[in-house]
């Protein structure tokens, strides 16, 4: 960052610079290496052609000296003529090393060497050779190029001497032409070289070469320009014999179907493009060096504005809104600078009316705070005093005076017809707890009369007539101006709320405003206060409705509490100073509860008559109300002024309390003020009247039902008794009677004829039947008595059920019944009375047995959770659903030909209900008829002991 | 920053420049086997010397030289050949007789052969194009340049029927010689008197010996034994003294030798040197083709040939290169 606009300004001008100089470095090598290219092929050319030209004028040269003795004439000279020139001709031709002189019939006159011998007249006949042949026919003739000794480069020349003459025939060492090759020089290692037509080389700079005899027809360039003789097509780059990449460039020599070639190593040939490539490069760095240098230099000038600029707006932006930028460069920076210090200086402004702002808004919302806080502390006044509603009154007082900016404040009420002072907070004097008339004379009657907010902003300035009481107030109270604003509940004003001020002037409608809020807030707390009162009254007279019930519970039997609770509640209520109760006896009434502050004398009697109050009440069943005992007629309440008189009260409200059979007594209210009793006290009283009815009701009903249970349990035990004792009486001659049958049926008292057998028999069976009966009976009275004493024990079940069906195999197995049990294993040990629990089961099994012509009759037994439940199951007859709730009591049967078959006492199940009841326990059926019966015992493991009486 | 672009550049510029720079130089070695004395082969070494400097090789700082002189003594060549085999030069320079010498002790330092017989005659090169072995450079047709002075002879003495051939003793061309003389003298009706010999003090006997036997003329062989310093111009003064032409190579005609017909020695020890760069430059010398000299010079003597009372005619005259007065 610090670097950052710099850094970028010095690589971006680097990056322009080297790039324009890149471009124009590539661009000027590239026109440098066409050009160097294309002048050195020239070069090339030129010198390929020079040295063509040379090698052409080196064998014409030979061409012209051989010529010198090619004449016609020549030939019949004298021999040694002949080889004195031939000689000569050799010292004159360093490249011919042998010549000879053939006739014009192509025989060999003359032969000189410079190594073989020479031979003169040899006669060998030559003329199909094609140098004679080519000579004869074109006057030169060039052979081609051929190896002596398979390494000396020869050609063969011959010229003819004429038609008539004959050729000499020059054999021409081409090694010499070596000389004009290797003088040739194309820049350091450039060289030229010479092929002929058949690709072979002639000449080279490296003799051995030559001498070898190679071939560079495998040379793509000679193949091409042998290809094309004209030369143009021939590439320019190509490689030479070691590979090395050459420009190359040739000449053809016609005469001779040579081809000459220049070529020059590409490496070499480029020297001048890698130097200027080198200088480019210098260039390159120089030119980085120089914009790095001035792109320093131009980024400095540009940063350093801009670095003060940002430090600039860096100390503006951290609150220094008073700086100001210098910066003189006299361009866009400069501009920007201005800018940022116009927009510095209009921030400092704005920042300065901001600061208004916020001090005008922070004093909006202290005030508002603290009108908040005033309401807050009224309502807290308010939820503090909820039934009393002068501290709320003047804590509004304060907080109106407080907030309007007046010097005094005062709240009056309206009650009925007249104002009350209620509150008052300010130096003025106030009239505080006192009462004037309603009217419109004043200001504060008439704002609450007119029910709107009246303004008075000077006192002296009202007309003197209309407002004389309001005008007499104001001196009074020494106040000059004053503001009324009305408090209204659902449009009727309830009072007012005022301000006051000593000196004239008005008030301002911000104060008005407040003033109408505070009389706003003044009408709900009395609001609230008035609802609370209400609330707290509602509760009162249910929790004294709650209070006189529970009395009533408590005291079924005794009215006396009840009233004397009703007494207090009315007395609480309903306002009065005194209150008494009385009740109806016959003909007379009796003072039965009295609360209050007069006189009255409990249990005292007076005649029901309707010239009392009490009296008239009764015997009217109405309330009788007397606002003044002295305005009463003498001749028809001379009971009720002689009371007034003896108990010195002078208004009462009797309410009387009507029950079933008429009023029951009443209930009377007194005061020693005369004055009518309300609406209200009078609903109240009549209330209370209706539940001391209730009580006094409740009492009655329940003193009989008390008498009348007694009576019962007298009945029921002389009944029990009475059966104990029957029974006992009944079974002593009857167990006489059933002794003595027996004696006599088993023939103790003589012989017995078979019909006596007979009668003994059956009474033997009606006598046991009535036994039975009687034991039955006798049970259940001593259960009903309470006489049943359990023997509580340990018991098993499984035992009781054995034992059972041990005694009852006999009869199932006569009537051909399967008779089984199913007993649980592993259940627990009991604790109850086996034997009576024995009874019990036998009782059902037995009456199973009975009431079962086919099928079985099973008993189970198990545990469910702390009980055995014992069933005994039957397919039997069943029993109507009717008749499943009668079975169990006493002396029930069911009715019907079967069971009357079947004979029984009826008292079995009864008995056997109340044993498993005096377990704790419970005995059900469940049966459909025709299908059988299940009878079900369930009882608790371990009996209650308490069991051991009956109740 | 721009120091360092800057040092860096430099930097850039001064390996560009090491790389530039000559690595060091090896120092080649080369072995000059020379069958004579070194005062008399100065001049030809100077020559050479002076060729391989054209060629970029300075004594001292590229190459060295070995010498060894065997001061015309045949016996001393092995030796002093298998020494410098020994010391493991890199190339051998020699001439005549020279290069067989050294190539029985080495067939892997190449031999450059500045002037000498044949090599594919002699067995030390397949071909003349392509030697395959190590031994390479220039041959001179000695057999066919005695014949031709031969030759020479006849056109100033037509007369001459016997004529002396002053040879090498064991030189390797010698049969080829007697061979290519041999078909030339009888076409010519010529008798030729061999005499080989191994040193300057042989001359002497011989020329008694060709003395006795009345030879007309002698023809010497090109060896530089026959044709430099003392013992050149002491066979100019023992022919001077028969009064009988003495035809050999061009330095002896110089030296007192009546004619000469040959090749220029001087321009095949030029020649050599490009062989010897050839080589140190890595080339094989079994694939460097053996030159032929295609320069032949005529030399007469005219001097001598008026102190042995011989008149050169002037057909002789017009083709002399060099004419000694």
């Amino acid at each position: 960052m610090r670097h950052g606009l710099f850094l970028k300004y010095v690589v971006l001008f680097v990056a322009l610079v080297s790039a324009v100089l890149v471009i124009n470095a590539a661009l000027d090598l590239y026109f440098v290496y066409q050009e160097n290219r294309r002048a050195s092929i020239e070069v090339q050319r030129e010198k390929a052609e020079a040295a063509a030209q040379r090698i052409e004028s080196f064998v014409r040269e030979i061409e012209r000296q051989v010529g010198w003795v090619a004449q016609a004439q020549w030939g019949t000279l004298p021999v040694e003529q002949r080889r004195f020139d031939y000689v000569r001709l050799l010292r004159q031709v360093p490249a011919i090393t042998e010549l000879v002189q053939l006739d014009r019939q192509g025989r060999e006159q003359l032969s000189v060497s410079r190594l073989a011998m020479d031979v003169v007249g040899a006669g060998t006949d030559r003329s199909t050779e094609a140098a004679f042949v080519g000579a004869m026919a074109h006057k030169v003739y060039f052979g081609p190029v051929y190896f002596r000794q398979g390494s000396e480069p020869y050609f063969t020349m011959a010229v003819s001497h004429g038609a008539r003459g004959g050729v000499t025939v020059a054999e021409v060492n081409l090694k010499l032409i070596w000389d004009v090759i290797s003088q040739i020089k194309v820049g350091r290692d450039g060289y030229a070289y010479v092929v002929d037509r058949l690709g072979r080389l002639v000449a080279h700079p490296d003799i051995s070469l030559v001498l070898r005899g190679t071939d560079m027809k495998g040379l793509a360039q000679v193949a091409a320009a042998l290809q094309d003789r004209e030369g143009a097509a021939a590439p320019a780059d190509a490689r030479n014999l070691t590979g090395v990449s050459v420009l190359s460039a040739h000449a053809s020599i016609p005469a001779l179907g040579w081809i000459v070639f220049v070529e020059l190593p590409t490496a070499e040939a480029q020297l001048p493009v890698i130097t200027a490539g080198l200088r480019a490069l210098a260039l390159l760095v120089l030119g980085l060096i120089i914009a790095g240098l001035a792109g320093a230099l131009l980024a400095r000038r540009m940063v350093v504005p801009i670095r003060a600029l940002q430090a600039g707006a860096q100390r503006i932006g951290s609150g220094e809104l008073d700086h100001r930028l210098d910066i003189r460069t006299g361009d866009e920076l400069e501009a920007l600078a201005d800018q940022f210090n116009r927009s510095a200086k209009a921030l400092e402004e704005s920042y300065a009316t901001l600061e208004q702002r916020v001090e005008d808004r922070t004093r909006e919302l202290s005030e508002s705070l603290e009108q908040q806080t005033a309401t807050a502390d009224i309502l807290r006044a308010i939820s503090q005093s909820p039934t009393d509603v002068r501290p709320v009154l003047d804590v509004v007082a304060a907080a109106a005076r407080r907030f309007c900016g007046a010097s005094d404040a005062a709240i009056v009420l309206r009650d009925g017809e007249e104002l009350v002072g209620a509150a008052h907070d300010g130096p003025l004097s106030a009239w505080v707890g006192e009462r004037r008339r309603l009217d419109r004379a004043s200001t504060t009657g008439r704002a609450i009369v007119d029910g709107r907010t009246i303004h008075t902003p000077d006192i002296d300035a009202l007309d003197p007539v209309e407002f004389a009481a309001a005008i007499a107030l104001a001196h009074q109270h020494k106040w000059r101006a004053n503001i009324v604003a009305p408090m209204l509940r659902e449009g009727i004003a309830i009072g007012c709320i005022a301000l006051r001020k000593t000196e004239p002037g008005a008030f301002t409608p911000r104060q008005v405003e407040l003033l109408e809020t505070f009389a706003a807030q003044g009408v709900i707390a009395i609001e609230n206060a008035r609802l609370f009162s209400e609330l707290r009254e509602a509760l009162e007279q249910q929790t004294a409705t709650a209070d006189v019930l529970r009395v009533i519970s408590q005291s079924p039997t005794d009215v006396q509490p009840v009233l004397k609770v009703v007494a207090e509640a009315a007395l609480r209520f309903c306002g009065a100073p005194d209150v008494m109760i009385a009740l109806r006896e016959g003909n007379e009434i009796v003072t039965a509860a009295h609360d209050g502050a007069l006189h009255a004398e409990l249990g005292r009697r007076r005649a029901i008559e309707r010239n009392n109050i009490s009296g008239r009440a009764i015997l009217d069943g109405a309330t009788i109300h007397i606002p003044d005992s002295t305005a009463l007629d003498p001749g028809d309440f001379a009971g009720a002024l002689e009371m007034s008189r003896e108990r010195g009260w002078r208004a009462a409200l009797a309410v009387p309390m009507l029950g079933e059979g008429g009023a029951a007594g009443t209930i009377m209210l007194r005061k020693t003020e005369p004055g009518p009793f309300t609406a209200r006290q009078i609903e109240l009283l009549e209330t209370f009247a209706a539940q001391a009815v209730i009580a006094i009701e409740n009492v009655r009903l329940f003193t009989e039902i008390q008498e009348k249970s007694q009576q019962l349990e007298i009945a029921s035990q002389h009944k029990s008794q009475f059966l104990a004792n029957m029974s006992h009486e009944l079974r002593t001659p009857l167990n006489a009677i059933i002794g003595y049958t027996e004696m006599m049926a088993d023939g103790l008292y003589g012989e017995v004829s078979e019909k006596a057998a007979g009668v003994l028999d059956r009474v033997q069976k009606n006598g046991r039947h009535l036994l039975d009966l009687i034991n039955d009976v006798l049970d259940l009275s001593k259960i009903e008595a309470g006489q049943l004493v359990l023997a509580m024990e340990p018991y098993s079940v499984a035992d009781v059920v054995a034992s059972v069906l041990a005694a009852t195999e006999s009869l199932a197995k006569a009537k051909g019944l399967a008779l089984g049990s199913t007993v649980a294993p592993g259940l627990p040990a009991g604790v109850g009375d086996a034997r009576r629990l024995t009874q019990v089961l036998l009782n059902l099994v037995g009456n199973a047995i009975k009431f079962t012509d086919s099928g079985s009759v099973e008993v189970r037994a198990e545990k469910v959770g702390e009980t055995f439940e014992l069933s005994v199951v039957d397919t039997g007859f069943g029993i109507a659903p009717a008749d499943q709730a009668k079975i169990f009591e006493e002396f029930q049967q069911v009715d019907n030909s079967s069971t009357r078959k079947k004979g029984g006492t009826g008292l079995g199940l009864s008995i056997s209900r109340r044993i498993v009841e005096l377990h704790g326990g419970r005995i059900s059926v469940e049966s459909e008829e025709g299908r059988g019966s299940t009878f079900k015992i369930v009882l608790p493991i371990d009996a209650p002991s308490a069991g051991g009486t009956a109740s | 920053m721009e120091r360092r672009i800057l040092l860096a550049v430099a930097a850039s510029f001064g390996l560009a420049g090491r790389a530039m720079a000559q690595p060091a130089q090896k120092v080649w070695r080369l072995g000059m086997l020379m069958p004579d004395t070194a005062p008399a082969l100065r001049r030809d070494i100077e020559i050479f010397q002076a060729a391989l400097r054209d060629l970029g090789y300075a004594e001292g700082r590229n190459v060295a030289f070995e010498y060894r002189y065997t001061d015309g003594d045949a016996e001393r060549l092995p030796p002093m050949a298998r020494q410098l085999v020994e010391r493991a030069v890199d190339v051998i320079v020699t001439y005549t007789s020279g290069a067989s010498v050294a190539h029985a002790f080495t067939n892997r330092i190449p031999i450059v052969q500045v002037a000498g017989p044949d090599p594919v005659a002699v067995g030390l090169a397949k071909s003349i194009a392509k030697p395959g072995g190590n031994v390479t450079g220039l041959t001179i047709f000695v057999a066919e340049i005695m014949a031709k002075r031969l030759e020479l002879l006849r056109e100033i003495d037509p007369a001459a029927r016997r004529v002396g051939v002053l040879l090498y003793k064991s030189h390797p061309a010698n049969t080829d010689i007697h061979d290519r003389m041999g078909a030339t003298a009888a076409a010519l009706g010529i008798e030729l008197l061999a005499i080989e010999v191994r040193g300057a003090a042989e001359f002497a006997p011989a020329f008694s010996s060709w003395r006795d036997r009345k030879v007309q003329a002698v023809i010497s062989h090109d060896h530089s034994v026959f044709a430099l310093g003392t013992n050149a111009q002491q066979l100019a003064a023992l022919a001077i003294e028969q009064r009988i032409p003495l035809l050999g190579p061009v330095d002896q005609c110089r030296n007192g030798g009546l004619m000469s017909y040959g090749v220029n020695i001087q321009a095949l020890f030029m020649r050599s040197a490009r062989y010897v760069d050839r080589i140190l430059k890595g080339a094989s010398p079994g694939d460097l083709p053996i030159e032929q000299p295609t320069e032949f010079v005529y030399a007469v003597n005219l001097r001598t040939a008026k102190a042995i009372g011989v008149t050169i005619p002037p057909s002789i005259l017009v083709r002399a290169d060099e004419v000694i007065e």
